[in-house]
Protein backbone atom coordinates (compact mmCIF):
# COMPACT_ATOMS: atom_id res chain seq x y z
CA UNK A 1 0.00 0.00 0.00
CA UNK A 2 2.48 2.61 0.84
CA UNK A 3 4.88 1.31 -2.33
CA UNK A 4 2.01 2.33 -4.27
CA UNK A 5 0.96 5.42 -2.69
CA UNK A 6 4.43 6.31 -2.55
CA UNK A 7 5.15 5.78 -5.96
CA UNK A 8 2.30 7.52 -7.30
CA UNK A 9 3.29 10.81 -5.57
CA UNK A 10 6.79 10.91 -6.55
CA UNK A 11 5.28 9.95 -10.66
CA UNK A 12 4.27 13.91 -10.85
CA UNK A 13 7.73 15.05 -9.89
CA UNK A 14 10.30 15.02 -13.51
CA UNK A 15 12.89 17.08 -14.44
CA UNK A 16 11.33 19.79 -16.69
CA UNK A 17 12.86 19.66 -20.56
CA UNK A 18 14.35 23.48 -19.69
CA UNK A 19 16.37 21.36 -16.82
CA UNK A 20 17.45 18.81 -19.36
CA UNK A 21 18.64 20.84 -22.06
CA UNK A 22 20.29 23.27 -19.71
CA UNK A 23 22.30 20.60 -18.13
CA UNK A 24 22.81 18.58 -21.30
CA UNK A 25 24.77 22.19 -22.88
CA UNK A 26 26.13 22.28 -19.97
CA UNK A 27 27.63 18.94 -19.99
CA UNK A 28 28.30 19.10 -24.02
CA UNK A 29 30.39 22.35 -22.88
CA UNK A 30 32.43 20.68 -20.20
CA UNK A 31 33.24 18.38 -23.23
CA UNK A 32 34.18 20.93 -24.96
CA UNK A 33 36.91 22.23 -22.76
CA UNK A 34 38.30 18.54 -22.12
CA UNK A 35 38.33 17.97 -25.93
CA UNK A 36 40.35 21.09 -26.51
CA UNK A 37 42.75 19.90 -23.66
CA UNK A 38 43.12 16.90 -25.30
CA UNK A 39 44.11 18.27 -28.73
CA UNK A 40 46.41 20.88 -26.90
CA UNK A 41 48.28 17.47 -25.60
CA UNK A 42 48.11 15.74 -28.60
CA UNK A 43 49.95 18.65 -30.75
CA UNK A 44 53.31 18.33 -28.54
CA UNK A 45 55.44 20.21 -26.57
CA UNK A 46 54.00 23.34 -27.42
CA UNK A 47 54.03 26.08 -24.91
CA UNK A 48 50.15 25.75 -24.70
CA UNK A 49 50.25 21.73 -24.29
CA UNK A 50 52.47 21.83 -21.50
CA UNK A 51 50.58 24.81 -19.62
CA UNK A 52 47.03 22.74 -20.63
CA UNK A 53 49.21 19.90 -18.74
CA UNK A 54 50.31 21.94 -15.62
CA UNK A 55 46.65 22.98 -15.35
CA UNK A 56 45.57 19.26 -15.60
CA UNK A 57 48.21 17.77 -13.13
CA UNK A 58 46.82 15.44 -10.78
CA UNK A 59 48.22 16.64 -7.30
CA UNK A 60 45.51 14.04 -5.75
CA UNK A 61 47.08 11.32 -7.31
CA UNK A 62 51.00 12.65 -6.48
CA UNK A 63 50.20 13.25 -3.02
CA UNK A 64 48.07 9.73 -2.84
CA UNK A 65 51.69 7.74 -4.80
CA UNK A 66 53.92 10.17 -2.11
CA UNK A 67 51.47 8.92 1.17
CA UNK A 68 51.90 4.97 -0.32
CA UNK A 69 55.86 5.49 -1.02
CA UNK A 70 56.72 6.40 2.34
CA UNK A 71 54.39 3.54 4.40
CA UNK A 72 56.05 1.12 2.21
CA UNK A 73 59.03 2.43 3.21
CA UNK A 74 58.13 2.68 6.74
CA UNK A 75 57.08 -1.07 6.43
CA UNK A 76 60.23 -1.73 5.38
CA UNK A 77 62.32 -0.04 8.09
CA UNK A 78 60.02 -1.38 11.00
CA UNK A 79 61.06 -5.30 9.27
CA UNK A 80 64.67 -4.77 8.99
CA UNK A 81 64.43 -3.25 12.53
CA UNK A 82 62.17 -6.32 14.05
CA UNK A 83 64.23 -8.90 12.18
CA UNK A 84 67.98 -7.62 13.37
CA UNK A 85 66.51 -7.99 16.62
CA UNK A 86 65.70 -11.47 16.58
CA UNK A 87 68.17 -12.71 14.52
CA UNK A 88 71.39 -10.98 15.87
CA UNK A 89 72.99 -13.38 18.08
CA UNK A 90 74.68 -12.56 21.18
CA UNK A 91 75.02 -8.88 22.00
CA UNK A 92 77.34 -6.96 23.84
CA UNK A 93 76.66 -4.50 26.63
CA UNK A 94 77.31 -1.32 24.52
CA UNK A 95 77.61 0.49 28.27
CA UNK A 96 79.58 -2.06 30.33
CA UNK A 97 83.54 -1.54 30.82
CA UNK A 98 85.07 -1.65 27.31
CA UNK A 99 86.05 -4.11 25.27
CA UNK A 100 84.38 -7.19 27.03
CA UNK A 101 82.90 -10.05 25.62
CA UNK A 102 79.91 -11.95 26.60
CA UNK A 103 80.94 -15.28 25.23
CA UNK A 104 84.53 -15.53 26.37
CA UNK A 105 85.30 -18.55 27.64
CA UNK A 106 81.91 -19.32 28.40
CA UNK A 107 80.47 -20.96 24.65
CA UNK A 108 79.65 -24.77 25.30
CA UNK A 109 80.09 -26.12 21.65
CA UNK A 110 82.28 -23.37 20.07
CA UNK A 111 85.50 -22.52 20.11
CA UNK A 112 87.35 -19.33 20.41
CA UNK A 113 86.70 -18.29 16.68
CA UNK A 114 82.61 -18.71 16.81
CA UNK A 115 82.96 -17.02 20.46
CA UNK A 116 84.81 -13.95 18.73
CA UNK A 117 82.65 -14.05 15.66
CA UNK A 118 79.56 -14.06 18.01
CA UNK A 119 80.74 -11.14 20.13
CA UNK A 120 81.15 -9.42 17.01
CA UNK A 121 77.54 -9.93 16.30
CA UNK A 122 76.65 -9.36 19.41
CA UNK A 123 78.58 -5.69 19.38
CA UNK A 124 76.84 -4.73 16.49
CA UNK A 125 73.49 -5.56 17.71
CA UNK A 126 73.85 -3.69 20.38
CA UNK A 127 74.89 -0.69 19.22
CA UNK A 128 72.07 -1.12 16.82
CA UNK A 129 69.97 -1.61 19.55
CA UNK A 130 71.42 1.43 21.69
CA UNK A 131 71.35 3.76 18.83
CA UNK A 132 67.50 2.65 17.98
CA UNK A 133 66.27 2.52 21.24
CA UNK A 134 68.13 5.36 22.85
CA UNK A 135 67.67 4.54 26.43
CA UNK A 136 66.51 1.32 26.07
CA UNK A 137 67.27 -0.50 29.39
CA UNK A 138 67.43 -4.29 27.78
CA UNK A 139 68.26 -6.02 24.99
CA UNK A 140 68.35 -9.63 24.08
CA UNK A 141 69.89 -11.88 21.52
CA UNK A 142 69.44 -15.76 20.53
CA UNK A 143 72.61 -17.25 19.52
CA UNK A 144 70.57 -20.00 18.00
CA UNK A 145 71.09 -18.94 14.91
CA UNK A 146 74.29 -18.83 14.40
CA UNK A 147 75.15 -22.06 16.05
CA UNK A 148 73.33 -24.19 13.89
CA UNK A 149 75.41 -27.25 14.56
CA UNK A 150 73.84 -27.77 18.15
CA UNK A 151 70.39 -27.75 19.08
CA UNK A 152 71.02 -25.55 22.24
CA UNK A 153 70.20 -21.86 22.33
CA UNK A 154 72.47 -19.55 23.80
CA UNK A 155 71.06 -16.32 25.08
CA UNK A 156 72.45 -13.45 26.71
CA UNK A 157 70.51 -10.68 28.64
CA UNK A 158 72.48 -7.36 28.82
CA UNK A 159 71.61 -4.29 30.38
CA UNK A 160 72.74 -0.95 30.65
CA UNK A 161 73.96 0.54 33.64
CA UNK A 162 73.02 0.09 36.54
CA UNK A 163 72.12 -3.31 35.67
CA UNK A 164 74.80 -6.23 35.91
CA UNK A 165 75.82 -7.48 32.32
CA UNK A 166 75.23 -11.24 32.24
CA UNK A 167 77.24 -14.26 30.67
CA UNK A 168 75.29 -17.11 29.41
CA UNK A 169 76.38 -20.62 30.88
CA UNK A 170 74.42 -23.89 30.21
CA UNK A 171 72.63 -23.83 33.13
CA UNK A 172 71.01 -20.75 32.47
CA UNK A 173 70.34 -21.51 29.23
CA UNK A 174 66.79 -22.52 29.90
CA UNK A 175 66.26 -19.57 32.16
CA UNK A 176 67.48 -16.96 30.06
CA UNK A 177 65.50 -18.52 26.81
CA UNK A 178 62.00 -18.63 29.24
CA UNK A 179 63.18 -14.45 29.48
CA UNK A 180 63.88 -14.58 25.83
CA UNK A 181 60.47 -15.80 25.66
CA UNK A 182 59.12 -13.29 28.11
CA UNK A 183 60.61 -10.24 26.84
CA UNK A 184 59.74 -10.72 23.28
CA UNK A 185 56.65 -11.16 24.21
CA UNK A 186 56.24 -8.15 25.81
CA UNK A 187 58.18 -6.07 23.31
CA UNK A 188 55.87 -7.38 21.17
CA UNK A 189 54.66 -4.54 18.43
CA UNK A 190 50.97 -5.62 18.30
CA UNK A 191 48.56 -5.22 21.09
CA UNK A 192 46.79 -8.74 22.14
CA UNK A 193 43.62 -8.16 20.87
CA UNK A 194 40.70 -8.99 23.24
CA UNK A 195 39.73 -13.38 22.74
CA UNK A 196 36.63 -13.98 20.86
CA UNK A 197 33.65 -14.57 22.18
CA UNK A 198 32.52 -17.93 23.56
CA UNK A 199 30.00 -19.06 20.26
CA UNK A 200 27.34 -21.08 21.95
CA UNK A 201 24.74 -22.73 19.54
CA UNK A 202 24.59 -19.94 16.90
CA UNK A 203 25.93 -16.71 18.87
CA UNK A 204 25.51 -16.71 22.24
CA UNK A 205 28.11 -13.07 23.23
CA UNK A 206 29.39 -11.74 25.84
CA UNK A 207 29.63 -8.26 25.67
CA UNK A 208 32.37 -7.21 27.78
CA UNK A 209 34.03 -9.00 24.85
CA UNK A 210 32.54 -6.47 22.06
CA UNK A 211 34.24 -2.80 22.52
CA UNK A 212 31.90 -1.68 20.61
CA UNK A 213 29.16 -2.31 23.08
CA UNK A 214 31.41 -1.99 26.07
CA UNK A 215 31.45 2.14 27.21
CA UNK A 216 28.03 3.88 25.56
CA UNK A 217 25.68 1.18 25.66
CA UNK A 218 22.16 2.32 25.37
CA UNK A 219 19.74 -0.68 25.64
CA UNK A 220 17.24 2.05 24.29
CA UNK A 221 18.59 2.15 21.09
CA UNK A 222 16.74 -0.72 19.16
CA UNK A 223 19.87 -0.75 16.64
CA UNK A 224 22.46 -1.96 19.25
CA UNK A 225 22.67 -5.45 19.95
CA UNK A 226 24.83 -7.58 22.47
CA UNK A 227 24.05 -11.26 20.48
CA UNK A 228 25.29 -12.31 17.65
CA UNK A 229 23.40 -13.76 14.52
CA UNK A 230 24.66 -13.60 10.95
CA UNK A 231 26.96 -11.11 11.77
CA UNK A 232 24.29 -9.33 13.28
CA UNK A 233 24.39 -8.13 17.08
CA UNK A 234 21.13 -8.05 19.63
CA UNK A 235 20.81 -7.01 22.94
CA UNK A 236 19.62 -9.95 25.01
CA UNK A 237 22.96 -12.09 26.12
CA UNK A 238 19.98 -14.02 28.12
CA UNK A 239 19.60 -15.77 24.84
CA UNK A 240 20.37 -19.49 24.64
CA UNK A 241 18.74 -20.63 21.84
CA UNK A 242 18.41 -24.20 22.76
CA UNK A 243 16.75 -23.10 25.71
CA UNK A 244 13.91 -20.42 24.73
CA UNK A 245 10.88 -21.68 23.11
CA UNK A 246 8.89 -19.03 21.30
CA UNK A 247 5.02 -20.01 21.32
CA UNK A 248 3.39 -18.60 18.02
CA UNK A 249 -0.34 -19.83 19.04
CA UNK A 250 0.21 -23.17 20.26
CA UNK A 251 3.14 -23.99 18.18
CA UNK A 252 6.34 -24.12 20.58
CA UNK A 253 9.63 -23.10 18.40
CA UNK A 254 12.88 -22.48 19.61
CA UNK A 255 14.67 -19.98 19.07
CA UNK A 256 17.00 -21.42 16.77
CA UNK A 257 14.07 -22.70 14.83
CA UNK A 258 12.18 -19.05 14.66
CA UNK A 259 15.30 -17.44 13.60
CA UNK A 260 16.34 -20.31 10.79
CA UNK A 261 12.70 -20.41 9.33
CA UNK A 262 12.42 -16.74 9.89
CA UNK A 263 9.51 -16.83 12.03
CA UNK A 264 11.32 -13.63 13.59
CA UNK A 265 13.58 -11.82 12.29
CA UNK A 266 16.60 -11.03 14.33
CA UNK A 267 16.94 -7.19 13.54
CA UNK A 268 13.42 -6.45 13.27
CA UNK A 269 13.36 -6.42 17.23
CA UNK A 270 12.83 -2.43 16.97
CA UNK A 271 11.79 -1.71 20.57
CA UNK A 272 13.40 -2.65 23.88
CA UNK A 273 11.54 -1.98 26.96
CA UNK A 274 13.36 -4.38 29.59
CA UNK A 275 11.99 -7.04 28.59
CA UNK A 276 9.46 -6.06 25.59
CA UNK A 277 10.45 -5.50 22.05
CA UNK A 278 8.87 -6.25 18.70
CA UNK A 279 9.50 -8.52 15.77
CA UNK A 280 7.56 -9.59 12.85
CA UNK A 281 5.50 -12.82 12.71
CA UNK A 282 6.65 -14.27 9.46
CA UNK A 283 8.69 -12.83 6.25
CA UNK A 284 6.14 -10.19 5.57
CA UNK A 285 7.51 -7.03 6.91
CA UNK A 286 4.75 -5.06 5.42
CA UNK A 287 2.35 -6.47 8.31
CA UNK A 288 2.29 -4.89 12.17
CA UNK A 289 5.35 -6.07 13.98
CA UNK A 290 4.35 -8.05 16.79
CA UNK A 291 5.21 -7.99 20.69
CA UNK A 292 7.21 -10.14 21.75
CA UNK A 293 7.23 -10.98 25.58
CA UNK A 294 10.94 -11.52 26.56
CA UNK A 295 11.97 -12.86 30.14
CA UNK A 296 15.00 -12.43 31.92
CA UNK A 297 17.38 -15.78 33.19
CA UNK A 298 15.72 -15.99 36.49
CA UNK A 299 11.89 -16.31 34.79
CA UNK A 300 12.84 -17.68 31.81
CA UNK A 301 14.41 -20.74 33.73
CA UNK A 302 11.19 -20.67 36.13
CA UNK A 303 9.09 -20.47 33.26
CA UNK A 304 10.83 -22.89 31.32
CA UNK A 305 12.33 -20.37 28.85
CA UNK A 306 8.85 -19.41 26.42
CA UNK A 307 8.11 -16.55 25.37
CA UNK A 308 4.59 -15.95 23.63
CA UNK A 309 4.04 -14.22 20.42
CA UNK A 310 0.85 -12.16 20.62
CA UNK A 311 -1.62 -11.78 18.30
CA UNK A 312 0.96 -13.78 16.12
CA UNK A 313 -1.31 -15.43 12.67
CA UNK A 314 -2.48 -19.33 12.78
CA UNK A 315 -0.14 -21.77 12.49
CA UNK A 316 -0.08 -25.68 12.51
CA UNK A 317 0.86 -26.83 16.19
CA UNK A 318 4.32 -29.00 15.18
CA UNK A 319 5.71 -30.90 18.17
CA UNK A 320 9.44 -29.33 18.25
CA UNK A 321 11.94 -30.59 20.55
CA UNK A 322 12.16 -28.42 23.86
CA UNK A 323 15.43 -28.68 25.72
CA UNK A 324 16.73 -30.98 27.42
CA UNK A 325 16.72 -29.18 30.32
CA UNK A 326 13.10 -28.24 30.39
CA UNK A 327 10.87 -29.51 31.91
CA UNK A 328 7.51 -27.69 30.96
CA UNK A 329 6.15 -28.25 27.71
CA UNK A 330 4.31 -25.59 25.47
CA UNK A 331 2.73 -23.74 28.38
CA UNK A 332 2.59 -20.17 27.65
CA UNK A 333 4.15 -18.24 30.52
CA UNK A 334 1.53 -15.11 31.35
CA UNK A 335 3.64 -12.09 30.40
CA UNK A 336 4.58 -9.07 32.61
CA UNK B 1 33.62 18.19 -34.70
CA UNK B 2 35.86 14.94 -34.38
CA UNK B 3 34.25 11.61 -34.22
CA UNK B 4 35.45 11.00 -30.54
CA UNK B 5 33.68 14.29 -29.76
CA UNK B 6 30.48 13.15 -31.46
CA UNK B 7 30.60 10.05 -29.32
CA UNK B 8 30.91 11.46 -26.46
CA UNK B 9 28.24 14.12 -27.00
CA UNK B 10 25.89 10.73 -27.76
CA UNK B 11 26.90 9.14 -24.51
CA UNK B 12 25.53 12.97 -23.12
CA UNK B 13 21.98 12.11 -24.43
CA UNK B 14 21.69 8.40 -23.10
CA UNK B 15 22.86 9.02 -20.00
CA UNK B 16 20.57 11.86 -19.51
CA UNK B 17 17.91 10.11 -20.94
CA UNK B 18 18.58 6.85 -19.30
CA UNK B 19 18.84 8.29 -15.70
CA UNK B 20 17.32 12.30 -15.16
CA UNK B 21 14.29 10.47 -13.58
CA UNK B 22 16.14 8.60 -11.22
CA UNK B 23 18.63 11.40 -10.46
CA UNK B 24 15.80 13.94 -10.32
CA UNK B 25 13.06 11.69 -8.26
CA UNK B 26 15.88 11.18 -5.61
CA UNK B 27 17.08 14.38 -5.44
CA UNK B 28 13.15 15.61 -4.48
CA UNK B 29 12.82 13.03 -2.29
CA UNK B 30 15.77 14.12 -0.16
CA UNK B 31 15.25 18.56 -0.70
CA UNK B 32 11.91 18.57 -1.23
CA UNK B 33 12.26 21.71 -3.26
CA UNK B 34 12.47 21.92 -7.06
CA UNK B 35 14.97 24.28 -7.06
CA UNK B 36 17.18 22.44 -5.15
CA UNK B 37 16.51 19.17 -7.15
CA UNK B 38 17.28 20.89 -9.99
CA UNK B 39 20.76 22.11 -8.72
CA UNK B 40 21.26 18.46 -8.06
CA UNK B 41 20.27 17.57 -11.01
CA UNK B 42 22.79 18.93 -12.90
CA UNK B 43 25.47 19.18 -10.51
CA UNK B 44 25.67 14.87 -10.79
CA UNK B 45 25.54 14.75 -14.57
CA UNK B 46 28.15 17.11 -14.83
CA UNK B 47 30.25 15.28 -12.45
CA UNK B 48 29.52 12.13 -14.53
CA UNK B 49 31.39 14.57 -17.54
CA UNK B 50 34.10 15.94 -15.37
CA UNK B 51 35.21 12.10 -13.43
CA UNK B 52 34.15 9.89 -16.64
CA UNK B 53 33.74 6.94 -14.66
CA UNK B 54 33.97 3.16 -15.45
CA UNK B 55 31.50 0.65 -15.04
CA UNK B 56 31.13 -2.98 -14.52
CA UNK B 57 27.51 -3.32 -15.96
CA UNK B 58 24.10 -1.09 -15.32
CA UNK B 59 23.75 -1.64 -11.70
CA UNK B 60 26.91 -0.70 -11.03
CA UNK B 61 26.47 2.70 -13.11
CA UNK B 62 22.72 3.12 -11.48
CA UNK B 63 24.55 3.11 -7.93
CA UNK B 64 27.22 5.17 -8.48
CA UNK B 65 24.48 7.68 -9.92
CA UNK B 66 22.66 7.50 -6.95
CA UNK B 67 25.25 7.55 -4.66
CA UNK B 68 26.63 10.59 -6.32
CA UNK B 69 23.13 12.49 -5.92
CA UNK B 70 22.67 11.45 -2.26
CA UNK B 71 26.69 13.35 -1.95
CA UNK B 72 25.46 16.58 -3.91
CA UNK B 73 22.36 16.43 -1.51
CA UNK B 74 24.39 16.23 1.50
CA UNK B 75 26.96 19.17 -0.08
CA UNK B 76 24.49 21.56 -0.36
CA UNK B 77 22.85 20.83 2.64
CA UNK B 78 26.01 21.24 3.90
CA UNK B 79 27.07 24.96 2.18
CA UNK B 80 23.32 26.11 2.48
CA UNK B 81 22.78 24.98 6.67
CA UNK B 82 19.25 24.86 6.20
CA UNK B 83 16.24 23.25 8.22
CA UNK B 84 14.49 20.60 6.68
CA UNK B 85 11.57 22.15 5.28
CA UNK B 86 8.93 22.14 2.64
CA UNK B 87 6.95 24.37 1.07
CA UNK B 88 3.19 23.25 1.22
CA UNK B 89 2.25 25.23 -1.65
CA UNK B 90 4.29 23.55 -3.67
CA UNK B 91 2.23 20.14 -2.81
CA UNK B 92 -1.13 22.03 -2.85
CA UNK B 93 -0.44 22.96 -6.33
CA UNK B 94 -0.30 19.48 -7.71
CA UNK B 95 -3.50 18.29 -5.93
CA UNK B 96 -6.16 20.84 -5.22
CA UNK B 97 -8.29 18.42 -3.18
CA UNK B 98 -6.69 17.20 0.03
CA UNK B 99 -5.98 13.88 -0.34
CA UNK B 100 -4.16 11.17 0.56
CA UNK B 101 -1.24 11.29 -1.69
CA UNK B 102 -0.84 15.13 -0.29
CA UNK B 103 -0.66 13.61 3.20
CA UNK B 104 1.61 11.20 2.59
CA UNK B 105 3.79 14.07 0.61
CA UNK B 106 3.52 16.27 4.20
CA UNK B 107 3.75 13.43 6.10
CA UNK B 108 7.84 12.75 4.00
CA UNK B 109 8.64 16.01 4.26
CA UNK B 110 8.59 16.00 8.19
CA UNK B 111 10.52 12.78 7.92
CA UNK B 112 14.79 13.12 8.31
CA UNK B 113 16.53 13.47 4.89
CA UNK B 114 17.62 10.29 5.40
CA UNK B 115 14.60 8.85 6.11
CA UNK B 116 13.20 9.78 3.13
CA UNK B 117 16.15 8.69 1.21
CA UNK B 118 15.34 5.14 2.36
CA UNK B 119 12.13 5.39 1.73
CA UNK B 120 12.75 6.53 -1.31
CA UNK B 121 15.51 3.87 -2.27
CA UNK B 122 13.41 1.09 -0.97
CA UNK B 123 9.98 1.51 -2.28
CA UNK B 124 10.07 4.13 -5.67
CA UNK B 125 13.84 2.35 -6.77
CA UNK B 126 12.97 -0.83 -5.77
CA UNK B 127 16.37 -1.35 -3.86
CA UNK B 128 17.06 -3.87 -1.16
CA UNK B 129 17.86 -3.25 1.87
CA UNK B 130 21.17 -5.17 1.24
CA UNK B 131 22.12 -2.59 -1.86
CA UNK B 132 21.12 0.21 0.32
CA UNK B 133 23.32 -0.80 3.25
CA UNK B 134 25.91 -0.97 0.36
CA UNK B 135 25.46 2.11 -1.38
CA UNK B 136 25.07 4.03 1.81
CA UNK B 137 28.16 2.51 3.50
CA UNK B 138 25.41 1.09 6.26
CA UNK B 139 25.25 -1.82 7.96
CA UNK B 140 21.99 -4.39 6.75
CA UNK B 141 20.74 -3.90 10.51
CA UNK B 142 20.61 0.14 10.28
CA UNK B 143 19.03 -0.06 6.99
CA UNK B 144 16.80 -2.38 8.22
CA UNK B 145 15.82 -0.43 11.29
CA UNK B 146 15.77 2.73 10.05
CA UNK B 147 13.56 1.93 7.30
CA UNK B 148 11.22 0.29 9.88
CA UNK B 149 10.89 3.59 11.92
CA UNK B 150 10.62 5.85 9.02
CA UNK B 151 7.28 3.67 8.28
CA UNK B 152 6.34 3.87 11.72
CA UNK B 153 7.05 7.73 11.60
CA UNK B 154 5.16 7.77 8.51
CA UNK B 155 2.16 6.17 9.34
CA UNK B 156 1.73 8.37 12.82
CA UNK B 157 2.04 11.56 10.48
CA UNK B 158 -0.61 10.37 7.99
CA UNK B 159 -2.95 8.86 10.94
CA UNK B 160 -2.69 12.68 12.41
CA UNK B 161 -3.65 14.36 9.57
CA UNK B 162 -7.00 11.91 9.73
CA UNK B 163 -5.94 9.55 6.68
CA UNK B 164 -5.54 5.65 7.40
CA UNK B 165 -2.50 4.39 5.80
Amino acid sequence: MLKELYKESMDKYNPDLKLIESTKNAMYSTLSVSDSIERSELIGMSGSSVVNRKKTFNYKRLASCCALFAVVLGTAALCTMVSMRNTNPQNEDPFASAGHSAFEGDSPNDGKDSSHYISAETTTVSETEASLSGSAVTTVVTTSSVNTSTSQSQTVVTTTAPAPQQTTTKAQTSTLTSQTQAVTTTTAVQPTEPAEPERKDFGYYDPQYDPQFRDDFDPNMGDEFLFEYDNIYYYFDCFKSDKVMLDFDGRSVSLRRALDEKLIEPYELLEFDGFICKGYYDDDRDKEPIDVHLYGEEQMQQSGGFMNFENGGSQDCQDMQPAPEQEQEEEPVPQQ
Amino acid sequence: MSSQALKKKDCVESIVQKYSDTVYKLAFARMRTKEDADDVFQEVFLSYIKNAPEFENDEHEKAWFVRVTLNCCKDIWRTRERQDSISLDECENICSDKTVSVSLESALSQLDESDRTLIHLYYYEGYSCREIAKMLEKSGAAVRMQLSRARKALKNYIEEDGFDA
